[in-house]
């Protein structure tokens, strides 16, 4: 299969010398369908059917090439459903299970009716040092006072190609929550649109990072509001080690009409090695005058006071970072329920540490 | 409280909106060949270098292409731009030499009081070509050389030779490329070490002609240990055809000198403004901006700083106030090199009537650097639901041994401070005014008093309707 | 041979000089007091005793144990057994308070500790602290009062329990209630296991139930006067003036 275009693209372009308006892409993959789909049990109250697409006008966060992608391909699509009025407090559990040499193009919608709320845990695995290709397209689309708790972890090993397209949209008083926690893979393009059609509906984003190696983390998130009164909460807390590399955009737009709409984005990055490459973009698009849009970064190493205070208590300078680095973690890691799921990143996480 | 907008009029810019004519001019055609940079260049009697480098210039153009981001500029067709009009008058030292409507012209600008009061030295720019020039006698006493750029080409070769357009390369972008084809007029000043002028520099840029284009560069040398402010003010009455500004600004400030740089830009809302502007420092240095834009139909504006020296810092800050008809793209660009580097941007804007207001900045802290620090904050202000603020803020981090903070807000005048003032009496729409005039202060007060005064009376002017 | 062995200390911050030769001994489980006008330079001590890296020692030399600290990380400190206070702990979202102590008694000893035997020694700290126990599970210092601050300063003052604890200002911004509790904690650590004291205070509510051993006086830059518990009565009567004075004569 051929990959070709530019991925993640900037909604508003700016300065092609940043290199942040789009990730140009031009490479061939195999796909052979190989990799492990797990599904655990279903919870009462949601249905899981095969082949739909119902969601084809959400658009996603990685942009319209991955559209084609998902067109070119056929790929089927899982569609899972919580009921009208129904609160699901089970998790729906998806394990990817991938292995050496896969390469894999899946697609879900997940639909949560009328009052409904859904959990889905989203799990990427393959052994460390393995390679392949996994890309994947998540449509949300909550209806009236819906909830849909999404939660992405990428476990994959350090050599594969992922790209994580997320698109979702929100009517009145809906909710959308998602928590991704991007530990692994070699070259990432992870994108995340949100369109908040609905009146007080709310989109909140956390994201973990851990950069490693020679690893590429490529984001990509837009958040609309159209719909009065909406909000949305962006939250990253993410740190970098050796010749990793991390683009983050990160664009709200106040769209003209979403009146009372308030938008938040922040993003703490820990630095931690003199060969990383951070870039960050954090936008706010605005065409509403009585609406609230706020960001606020932090980049950098170690403050000295906070090494001071560490070292006061006998912890030496890596022993720091590295405990820096899982708290920034654990500020995710925490919103996440499922106990195996948490298992796994922790181990993860002390693996590489 | 009640949804009442303030009734806003359009603003009564009878102060920059006269004209002479220009009938004794000397102009070239419109449009941009390589005859006319040649007439141009033999105009100007340019040393052979120099002609050279406007054709090897106006090639670059050519093959560039216009910016795919950023305000739309469709509407500038270099065709109709005239690139080169020459008043009738050499450059004068002296004002009541200056021929009577140009004076006229700078007088009811209030340049000639101003250069009285506080300044110490002078330069005024009618469209392509300085028409006056003068400094203080205890300013040239120092050594400090302020003059035209074309003076400094006859007399100060090497210098200029050695400093014009490296900064800025032709290359850099299409206007860039432009600038060096069809320059003209302009500043140059040369400060020597350890040489502190006390009281401001200033030129003032008058674009009279219709359809004309200008062009001017500035070149400030501030040799080490050296102290200087300039001052920059720019009009030009409104055409109902479009006028260009492509100027490109070149500043060196050298070890441990300090150079300020103070725009107020009032270009009328015909302007396409698609300025240069960028300084480099070396050890020790302080480079701070201050930057006010009102006028223009378009800008592309983004002063950029290259902390080249250990300990150098830059300051950088801005106001711009997007009202009916305007899209005014502005912010800064800073290159963080040296060891212990700081740069720190404070940006505002404010939207009206249906202007768009974009903060773009990037900062870059390069792998060599060691111990930088660097914030932004910007803010800005919504005035009504038809305008649009957008902010766009890079961030380019190569090393760990860095330290960066940012902050950024977007909203509207709070109804409870509105609401607040009006209960002491004050109508609303005045305490609008006030409350955009205190969101500005940060920036105002950076400002000569005259300028200050000027700027507060643009948002006067902009808030009631004068 | 003392415990702490500071011999005429200059300590800078920045390009200015705030200690200028400050000689001070320190012996095994002895409390020592530090008392002196705001800006005399007393939190400096403090910091330049557990090596803050913004506080430069430019002259003197600090001994711990018999051997020379100046130029050890603050780590290495920790680790031989020196502990500070602090006026303003840092906040540190993500890790929680009882996991933030477990890893640094890890890292001081170099060997792990048995869970059951950590969560039984941490639970009978809180109890001498009146600290209620959801507190070992929020995250280090955040969203914690002033008092709960110093609180879990001194719950890892008991849990780490060092050879040399300097408190800086612990008592400052506390109502009497917490000053109180505080210093039960202080006296725990005091009493029953014999540790040695440098308590940096400009009051004297946190030394009414202590045994005191020698008061220093510190008077822009230099200790002025030393003395026995009595001077603490004397300061907490008459102020300094009376060092204040003696100054300005030289």
């Amino acid at each position: 299969m051929e990959i070709k275009g530019v991925f993640n693209p900037l909604p508003t372009l700016t300065w092609n010398f940043l290199d942040l308006n789009g990730v140009g892409i031009d490479e061939t993959v195999k796909l052979n369908n190989r990799g492990d789909l797990v599904i655990q049990d279903l919870p009462n109250g949601v249905t899981v059917e095969k082949d739909g697409s119902l969601l084809d006008d959400v658009q996603g966060g990685v942009g319209p090439e991955m559209e084609n992608l998902m067109k070119r391909e056929n790929v089927p699509t899982l569609v899972i459903r919580a009921q009208k009025g129904k609160t699901v407090s089970e998790p729906i559990c998806l394990d990817y299970k991938l292995g050496e040499g896969d390469g894999l193009l899946r697609k879900q919608e997940i639909i949560a009716e009328e009052g409904s709320e859904i959990t889905v845990i989203m799990n990427y695995t393959s052994k460390r040092n393995e390679s392949g290709f996994f890309g994947i397209q998540t449509k949300l689309k909550a209806e009236a006072g819906a909830t849909i708790h999404l939660v992405k972890t990428n476990l994959l090993g350090d050599q594969y190609l992922h790209f994580d397209d997320i698109g979702a949209v929100t009517a009145d008083d809906a909710h959308v929550d998602i928590i991704q926690m991007e530990l692994g893979g070699g070259r990432n393009f992870i994108g995340v649109q949100a369109d908040l059609y609905g009146r007080k509906s709310r989109f909140d984003g956390n994201v973990g990072y851990l950069t490693r190696g020679t690893q590429l983390l490529d984001m990509n998130y837009n958040i609309r509001h159209h719909g009065k009164k909406s909000e949305s909460e962006l939250i990253l807390n993410g740190a970098m080690m050796d010749k990793s590399v991390k683009n983050f955009r990160g664009t709200i737009n106040l769209i003209r009409g979403a009146k009372g709409a308030v938008g938040d984005e922040q993003e703490n990055v820990l630095l931690l090695s003199k060969d990383v490459h951070n870039k960050s973009l954090p936008n706010i698009l605005c065409s509403e005058e009585d609406v609230e849009g706020t960001h606020g970064a932090t980049i950098g190493r170690l403050s000295e006071d906070m090494l001071f205070y560490m070292e006061s208590r006998g912890i030496s300078e890596r022993e720091a970072e590295i405990l820096m680095t899982k708290a920034r973690l654990n500020n995710v890691n925490r919103m996440i329920q499922d106990v195996n799921t948490l298992g796994r990143i922790q181990q993860f996480i002390e693996e590489v540490l | 409280m009640a949804e009442i907008k303030p009734d806003v009029k359009d603003i009564d810019r009878s102060l920059y909106d006269f004209r002479y004519d220009e009938k004794d001019f000397y102009k070239v055609k419109e449009g941009l060949t390589e005859d006319i940079v040649r007439q141009i260049s033999k105009e100007k009697n340019d040393p052979e270098w120099m002609t050279e480098f406007r054709l090897k210039a106006l090639e670059t153009y050519n093959e560039q292409k216009i910016p795919e981001w950023g305000p739309d500029i469709s509407g500038l067709n270099m065709d109709d731009i005239v690139t080169y009009v020459r008043p009738n008058t050499g450059m004068k030292g002296k004002w009541s030499e200056v021929p009577d409507d140009i004076k006229n012209t700078f007088e009811r600008l209030g340049i000639p009081d101003a250069e009285r009061k506080s300044l110490a030295g002078v330069g005024a720019q009618y469209d392509s070509e300085l028409v006056y020039h003068n400094v203080k006698e205890e300013v040239l006493a120092q050594g400090v050389v302020y003059t035209d750029m074309e003076s400094a080409l006859r007399d100060h070769e090497d210098l200029v030779k050695s400093h014009f357009m490296k900064l800025v390369p032709p290359t850099d972008h299409k206007f860039a490329a432009l600038h060096g084809a069809v320059w003209s007029g302009g500043s140059f000043v040369y400060v020597p070490a350890g040489v502190k002028v006390e009281i401001p520099l200033q030129s003032y840029f008058r674009l009279n002609a219709p359809g004309a284009g200008q062009f001017e560069h500035t070149l400030i040398i501030v040799e080490e240990g050296a102290d200087l402010h300039f001052i920059e003010g720019c009009s030009a009455p409104k055409y109902s055809v479009a006028n260009l500004h492509a100027g490109c600004v070149e500043l060196y400030v050298g070890k441990n000198a300090h150079l300020r740089y103070s725009t107020i830009e009032n270009w009328s809302k015909n302007m396409y403004n698609l300025n240069t502007k960028r300084a480099i420092c070396e050890e020790g240095a302080t480079m701070e901006w201050v930057s006010g834009s009102f006028g223009s139909h378009v800008s592309y504006l983004y002063p950029t700083t290259i902390l080249k020296g250990d300990n150098s810092h830059m300051e950088f800050t801005g106001i711009t106030f997007a009202g009916k008809t305007q899209n005014l793209d502005t912010g800064a660009k800073v290159i963080q090199i040296g060891k212990n580097t700081a740069s720190s941007i404070s940006s505002k804007s404010i939207s009206k009537d249906g202007g768009i207001s974009t903060y773009r900045s990037s900062i870059t802290v390069m792998p060599q650097a060691k111990n930088a620090k660097a914030t932004v904050s910007c803010q800005s202000l919504m005035l009504d639901d038809i305008s649009v603020s957008d902010t766009v803020p890079a961030m380019d981090i190569r090393t760990d041994d860095a330290d960066i903070g940012h902050e950024a807000k977007i909203g509207r005048i709070s109804d409870d401070a509105v609401f607040y003032l009006m209960s002491r009496g004050i109508s609303e729409n005045e305490a609008r005014a006030m409350i955009v005039s205190g969101f500005a202060n940060p920036v105002s007060k950076e400002l000569p008093l005259e300028y200050a005064v000027e700027m507060n009376n643009l948002i006067n002017l902009e808030m009631t309707g004068g | 041979m003392a415990l702490l062995d500071v011999r005429n200390l200059s300590v800078g911050v920045e390009d200015s000089e705030i200690l200028h030769g400050v000689t001070l001994e320190i012996n095994k489980g002895e409390t020592h007091v530090l008392m002196g006008p705001n800006g005399a330079g007393k939190s400096t001590l403090g910091y330049a005793l557990m090596g803050n890296p913004n506080y430069k020692v430019t002259g003197g030399d600090i001994f711990f144990n018999g051997l020379s600290i100046k130029d050890e990380s603050a780590d290495k400190r920790a680790k031989a057994g020196m502990f500070l206070s602090f006026q303003n702990p840092l906040e540190v979202p993500g890790i929680s308070l009882s996991s933030f102590i477990r890893n640094s008694i890890v890292q001081q000893s170099g060997e792990k500790i048995k869970y059951s035997e950590f969560k039984k020694n941490l639970k009978e700290a809180m109890e001498v602290l009146s600290f209620d126990s959801s507190y070992k599970d929020r995250d280090l210092n955040v969203g914690f009062s002033g008092g709960e601050k110093k609180k879990a300063e001194i719950l890892q003052l008991l849990m780490l329990n060092p050879k040399l604890a300097i408190l800086d200002e612990t008592d400052s911004g506390l109502d009497v209630d917490a000053v109180r509790t505080v210093s039960r904690g202080i006296e725990e650590y005091q009493k029953k296991r014999d540790g040695a004291l440098l308590i940096i205070t400009h009051s004297t509510r946190i030394l009414e139930s202590l045994n005191v051993d020698y008061t220093h006086v510190l008077v822009k830059g230099k200790i002025v006067e030393t003395g026995d518990a009595s001077l603490v009565t004397e300061i907490n009567e008459h102020g300094f003036e009376r060092f204040i004075g003696g100054q300005e004569k030289d």
